[in-house]
């Protein structure tokens, strides 16, 4: 990895894609009957929680500047290749879904693999650059879609009771809490330039900022429907409409489709900065293809096994990374403290 | 062959008849100058005979007194004559060689091992005329020719500074080309130009004739499609760059300057931009930048949005393109492609004909594939209608052309075959594969990312000139810029 090619900006852009990707492709299991007002209140718990736990280690980081340890490393790898395995089958799900013309999800998971093997050969720093281009195209989208659907707004249709209480603690445990992609931030971080801190709490607050932007209007415009909605970023792009352009969802699904597509080759191409130096200097070039194959086999796994949601499990194991840092950071200071 | 001249001017003329043996255009003659044998020896149509004789007469006319010895003769002519001497002097046989067939005239007085180069170069030329290429409303009319002499001074005009320098060497092991390197001193990174240097040094050709061959030499991404040298036939697109910081590479023979490095960014700017009006200058900007993307992906998201998802298309539109397809005995996907080739054979044939027939072939193809193939029901009239435009749109940024074509046949697969998940998925190969180029050291995506201030400055967008006055700009402010540790 280039320590000079790579800002903190671009660290929080490819971090902010990776998660932002959820918020618009719902895994099929994702927590729905909840109001628009329930759910802000927790991503906004969710927000605090997770800038509490992770801001700490990212200022320790920051100090450092170095490595954790061999065994939290492949640790943070095997966190995103699963993510990485999570986002494919998701993908694939959510495209069966848009689609009426239905695709061998053999020729889907390849394709996608295909393009994830390309860019995390590239490395990093070319995932970084490509970032800013896919967040302008995203926001561009983003704010056609809130336009589509403004003539819709309807300030009666938000609920202000709390309502779904059943789905409570599901949704305190699952909208903005943790995502693996926490890492990206965590890993990238260490070899780019800029206030890390600052970023990474912008990155948290703008992911909030969209989650209750995008939650309000689903609301406005669906009202009581909206919490009846699998996909209800996707039900929002079918109904907007701008002038006499009607199907601007095609458009919405394309971009987040790349986003898709992009999140999964960000976490394999950090993934694999992460295991290279512990690869003997000869199969280095060749990593690429065994991490392709661990994914393929993976990916086919899962989805002969129906495994469709491994969110909670990857949310558990990043909080175990993040506090293994923190604790192992801080046994380390007190220890160079004593000396 | 002994490399050092001999005294014996006999001993000089075998070994030049045996080196040209009976070339026609070698000329060499015996003469007495102030009683001591010569030979005047040059290349006939690289060097004008008339203007020699008439130096040489000039010369001897003025002679007041018979120089005693050769060497008094050799610094007669070469510091009391009118005659334009080179600086240099022939002292060995690679470098008779070089002088001749650089057009000047070499004198050999008999008893020394050394000649006088005399420049009588007289070489027919195409002059300096407008760029076949880089057309401008406004500004210099001037494009460059294919002597590099005259490819120099018109550089040499337009920047009047000792700073601007200009080194030559020669590539090529058998046409032994003669190729400049350009660079302002006080702008160009000194890395940069140390690598450029090494690369340069490094080519080993049989024959150079275009500075097109240099450029894989240059390039780090053999497999990419977009290149990191630039092309201009415009002397001042070369001063501008060279003031940024770049380096021009030309080559004697061709009437283009390669320049390192190039960005993705400038293939959408030209020096029009400069003399327009910064509203208009930023909105043709844009304009070129839409016409690339629907130049490489309107057939493909076509194709893609006509076989796997129809509902997309307004009603009318919609019921057009199945009444054409169904008229038609060829998938939309196969006639897209079909289409698109015959479009690029039909250019291939009107660029390589000769210029009168190049236009028949036009003609005959735009009736044959417009008209006939429509009306006999093998092409429909929409697909037609996308080529069309796609054709034009891809002429609007002609340093591209090459990728465009290529990209447009890809998205057309991807579309035809996988969908639109297919031109989603390539869209994001394109980004990443232009984003992963480095034009030595420096992003080729920059300044558009990373992300630097100058994008509103000098590249989206084109901010007043006095705006741009207030700071210099270098390839040295640039994201990124890492010069030297390329990858």
């Amino acid at each position: 990895m280039r320590t000079d090619k790579i800002s903190v900006k671009q660290v929080a852009f490819i971090t902010y894609i990776a998660m932002i990707v959820e918020v618009f492709i719902k895994p099929s299991q994702a927590v729905s009957s909840l109001s628009a007002k329930s759910m802000v209140v927790f991503a906004i718990l969710d927000a605090v929680f997770t800038l509490l736990i992770c801001l700490p280690v990212v200022k320790l980081l920051d100090k450092w500047q170095t490595t954790t340890s061999c065994a939290l490393e492949l640790f943070a790898a095997a966190i995103l290749l699963l993510a990485a395995v999570d986002s494919i089958i998701q993908t694939e799900g959510y495209y069966r879904f848009v689609s009426d013309k239905k695709m061998p999800a053999v020729l889907l998971i390849a394709i996608v693999l295909a393009i994830v093997a390309y860019g995390a050969t590239q490395g990093i720093e070319a995932v970084a650059r490509a970032s800013l281009v896919v967040l302008v195209i995203f926001c561009c989208t983003f704010f056609l879609l809130i336009a589509a659907n403004i003539s819709q707004f309807k300030i009666t249709n938000l609920q202000f009771e709390f309502t779904g209480r059943e789905n409570w603690a599901k949704a305190l445990f699952g909208s903005l809490s943790f995502p693996p992609e926490i890492i990206i931030f965590l890993v990238a971080q260490r070899v780019a330039k800029g206030e890390k801190a600052k970023a990474f709490s912008k990155t948290i607050l703008t992911l909030l900022g969209t989650y209750i932007v995008l939650a309000v209007s689903t609301e406005m415009v669906l009202g009581s429907f909206a919490s009846l909605q699998s996909q209800p970023a996707h039900t929002l792009a079918r109904i907007g409409s701008l002038s006499v352009f009607t199907r601007l969802d095609a458009v919405h699904v394309s971009v987040w489709l790349l986003l898709a597509i992009f999140k999964i080759t960000t976490n394999v191409a950090v993934a694999l900065t992460l295991i290279k130096p512990y690869v003997p200097p000869k199969y280095k070039d060749k990593l690429i293809y065994g991490l392709i194959a661990a994914l393929s086999v993976l990916c086919f796994g899962c989805y002969m096994c129906h495994i469709t949601n491994m969110k909670t499990l990857l949310r558990c194991a990043t909080v175990i990374f993040v506090l293994s840092i923190y604790v192992i950071k801080k046994v380390r200071a007190n220890k160079d403290a004593k000396v | 062959m002994e490399k050092t001249l001999p005294p014996n001017i006999a001993q000089t003329k075998r070994s030049l008849k045996e080196s040209f043996g009976d070339s026609a255009d070698f000329y060499m003659k015996d003469i007495t100058i102030g009683g001591h044998a010569c030979c005047i020896c040059t290349l006939e149509g690289l060097s004008s005979l008339e203007k020699l004789w008439i130096m040489m007469l000039d010369a001897v006319n003025d002679m007041s007194r018979h120089p005693v010895t050769a060497e008094e003769l050799f610094l007669y002519i070469w510091k009391r004559t009118s005659i334009p001497v080179d600086q240099n002097i022939v002292t060995d046989y690679p470098n008779l060689i070089k002088f001749l067939t650089a057009g000047t005239s070499v004198i050999l007085i008999e008893g020394l091992t050394r000649g006088i180069v005399v420049s009588t170069q007289s070489m027919q030329y195409r002059s300096v005329g407008e760029p076949s290429g880089e057309g401008n409303l406004r500004g210099s009319r001037e494009g460059f020719t294919e002597p590099l002499r005259v490819n120099i001074s018109l550089v040499r005009r337009l920047i009047r500074s000792e700073h601007l320098y200009i080194e030559t060497s020669t590539i090529g092991v058998l046409t032994k080309t003669e190729v400049a390197v350009f660079y302002h001193k006080d702008t160009v990174p000194e890395s940069l130009l140390k690598q450029v240097k090494q690369q340069l040094s490094k080519i080993k050709l049989q024959m150079l004739f275009d500075t097109g061959y240099l450029a894989p030499f240059l390039d780090r991404h053999p497999l990419s499609l977009f290149t990191v040298g630039g092309y201009t036939e415009r002397p001042e697109t070369v001063a501008a760059k060279l003031c940024e910081g770049k380096i021009a590479i030309m080559v004697n023979g061709s009437p283009f300057a390669l320049i390192v490095p190039t960005f993705f960014s400038e293939n959408f700017q030209s020096m029009d931009d400069y003399s327009q009006r910064p509203y208009f200058a930023t909105f043709i900007r844009l304009l070129k930048y839409a016409a690339f993307l629907i130049a490489i992906l309107l057939p493909g998201i076509f194709v893609a949005i006509a076989n796997f998802t129809p509902e997309l298309f307004p009603a009318q539109m919609l019921y057009k393109v199945a009444a054409a397809e169904q008229a038609t005995p060829m998938p939309l996907f196969v006639e897209a492609l079909f289409v698109n080739f015959l479009l690029e054979i039909v250019r291939e044939a009107g660029l390589r004909l000769p210029k009168p027939i190049g236009h028949s072939v036009s003609l005959v193809s735009a009736l044959i594939i417009g008209d006939a193939a429509i009306k006999a029901g093998l092409l429909g009239t929409p697909i037609i209608v996308v080529a069309a435009l796609t054709s034009i749109t891809s002429y609007v940024i002609p340093s591209l052309y090459e990728p465009i074509i290529i990209l447009r046949v890809l998205f057309i697969l991807a579309g035809g075959i996988i969908g639109p998940i297919g031109i989603v998925a390539l869209g994001l190969f394109l980004i990443l594969n232009i984003c992963s180029i480095e034009s030595f050291g420096v992003p080729y995506t920059a300044p558009l990312t990373p992300y630097n201030s100058s994008v509103f400055k000098d590249g989206l967008v084109r901010a007043s000139w006095k705006k741009l006055s207030k700071k210099r700009f270098t390839i040295q402010d640039l994201p990124g810029a890492g010069f030297g540790d390329e990858k």
